[in-house]
């Protein structure tokens, strides 16, 4: 069961947020799935919210791809710790392309059942992304 | 005292591309994505350049200048 889940985790990172396979969205979160990631303004909610989020993500960053670092799971839970890159040629969050590529670490924390997530918590670096989009300055000048 | 936070990666200057603080040394850069890069950085001045010449072109010196090279072909 442990396996099955990771499994669930991974390919939702990699399929939909890495690959913009969006069906396999449909196929992993369940209906009334909800997800709590600080740097999005609303809890996502199901499917569609999902879609919606990698959608948004993937247009700023085309060429985005996650590496799975390490996974652990307990129960229905599953904590996926994630690097993700990508070039930001594309609209994001109001800002105009940079064309600078940007590496990120993640940590997601999936709650499973009958093999769909019906809960997730993300957090990530967002300030770090904003720092190499060169939009916050990355460190105190000497 | 805490230090303001430094991202493990940042963007080469010249292409762009993600590289890890203290490996900048053995970065090169990719000649196609500099490319991109750089093309990227002018994208106002690339898409204004067609604007900015027909008014150019438009003007005295630009008319001008249009004559003078018919003439001289």
């Amino acid at each position: 069961m442990s396996d099955a889940n990771r499994e669930v985790a991974r390919r939702i990172l990699d399929e939909v947020f890495g690959q913009g396979r969006m069906e396999t969205a449909d196929e992993l979160i369940a209906p009334d799935a909800i997800g709590h990631d600080p740097s999005l303004p609303a809890p996502v909610q199901g499917p569609e919210g999902v879609k919606q989020a990698a959608a948004g993500y993937r247009a700023g960053f085309p060429d985005l791809r996650f590496t799975v670092d390490d996974q652990c799971a307990s129960g229905e839970l599953v904590c996926t710790r994630w690097t993700a890159i990508g070039t930001n040629s594309g609209d994001f969050w109001g800002m105009a392309p940079t064309g600078r590529q940007a590496t990120v670490t993640g940590i997601t924390m999936d709650r499973i059942s009958g093999g769909r997530v019906v809960e997730s918590w993300t957090n990530w670096d967002a300030l770090g992304l904003l720092q190499q989009l060169g939009v916050v300055p990355a460190g105190m000048p000497a | 005292m805490l230090e303001f936070p430094k991202p493990r990666h940042l963007p080469c200057p010249d292409c762009g591309q993600s590289v890890p603080r203290g490996e900048e040394g053995g970065h090169a850069c990719d000649d196609e994505r500099r490319l991109d890069y750089v093309l990227c950085q002018l994208r106002e001045e690339i898409s204004g350049f067609d604007g900015q010449l027909a008014a150019w072109l438009a003007s005295p010196a630009g008319r001008f200048a249009a004559w003078l090279a018919q003439r001289e072909r």
